[in-house]
């Protein structure tokens, strides 16, 4: 579990500590941007087609690529997302929700259902 | 040719800035936990949620064998009144010895590199357990051993708790804090 540096300095034992310790955070939020790609995503899923990261950086418009796969990599330590290898193709990696990407979209869609009864009633 | 030299201080009077800097964060920690949670003394050795103990191990895990010293000197520095010095003595000696075995066993037996890289929070929950374990069989023995108490299963789990809990709320609180820091930077 990483490189064993006999004398490392303090300072760098500190900063490993404290990136440690922000992984318990026991608040955690999305980011907008993360949120903005969650709700893309979200339509894409809706769908009958596998998506692909290549197919996400593809959609995007005016964002690079290197930084939708920052964002995609955010959602995926944030437990929203899974990548999963294509099995004839290792080069594809398709994303897929997880249990709480599917939690946080039908959660949503209860608040607009909800919304929607309201302003009709 | 310029030579851009900046001062450093001696190694011998960092060492000793870090000694005295633990002792003093422990001493805090130590008046604090009194102050909170006042009434939860099991003995004058044991308390249901002990805030120090996060400081043993976060102490030891960033500045390695000063810390121990800095721990000593806390303790020396929180003991009970009246007290035997030879007993005083011997109980802060354990102090700073049970984070430094609990933190080299996580280190040889759990992989984890001296710069801590890579650290997760499976890492940092089995260094509180294996601290908290560390310093309840060690303190009791000691005090077992200099006839201070009679061996107590009670006051052992009162450590061990007390050292758990303590040192998971002062994690989760850097945790908080941590987060709190980083989403306002971001606002």
């Amino acid at each position: 579990m990483g490189k064993d540096f006999p004398s490392a300095p303090s300072y760098v034992r500190l900063l490993n500590l404290l990136a440690a310790v922000r992984k318990i955070a026991p608040f955690t939020h999305l980011e907008a941007d993360e949120e903005h790609l969650l709700n893309a995503l979200a339509l894409i899923w809706h769908e009958p087609r596998n998506v692909t990261v290549a197919d996400v950086m593809r959609e995007a418009n005016h964002v690079s690529r290197s930084t939708i796969y920052r964002r995609l990599l955010g959602l995926k330590r944030k437990g929203l997302v899974e990548f999963k290898d294509d099995r004839t193709d290792r080069r594809l990696k398709f994303v897929l929700p997880t249990d709480l990407a599917e939690d946080y979209i039908s959660r949503l869609s209860a608040c607009v259902d909800d919304l929607h009864i309201e302003a009709r009633s | 040719m310029k030579l851009n030299m900046r001062w450093r201080a001696p190694i011998g009077a960092r060492q000793m800035a870090t000694i005295f800097g633990v002792a003093a964060v422990w001493i805090v920690f130590f008046r604090l936990n009194a102050f909170i949670f006042n009434g939860l003394d099991h003995s004058i050795f044991a308390s249901w949620i002990f805030l120090p103990a996060a400081v043993r191990i976060l102490a030891v895990l960033i500045f390695e064998s000063p810390a121990l010293w800095g721990l000593m000197l806390g303790a020396f520095a929180t003991s009970t009144p009246g007290m035997d010095i030879a007993h005083v003595l011997v109980i802060c000696f354990m102090s700073g010895l049970a984070p430094y075995v609990a933190v080299s066993a996580c280190r040889k037996y759990m992989g984890l590199s001296s710069d801590l890289s890579g650290m997760g929070v499976r890492d940092i929950i089995a260094l509180s357990f294996y601290g908290a374990l560390a310093n309840a069989v060690l303190l009791n023995l000691t005090l077992f051993m200099l006839g201070t108490t009679y061996f107590d299963m009670i006051q052992v789990a009162t450590v061990f708790i007390g050292d758990v809990l303590g040192t998971a709320l002062v994690i989760y609180a850097l945790a908080a804090l941590l987060w709190l820091g980083s989403s306002r930077r971001k606002d």
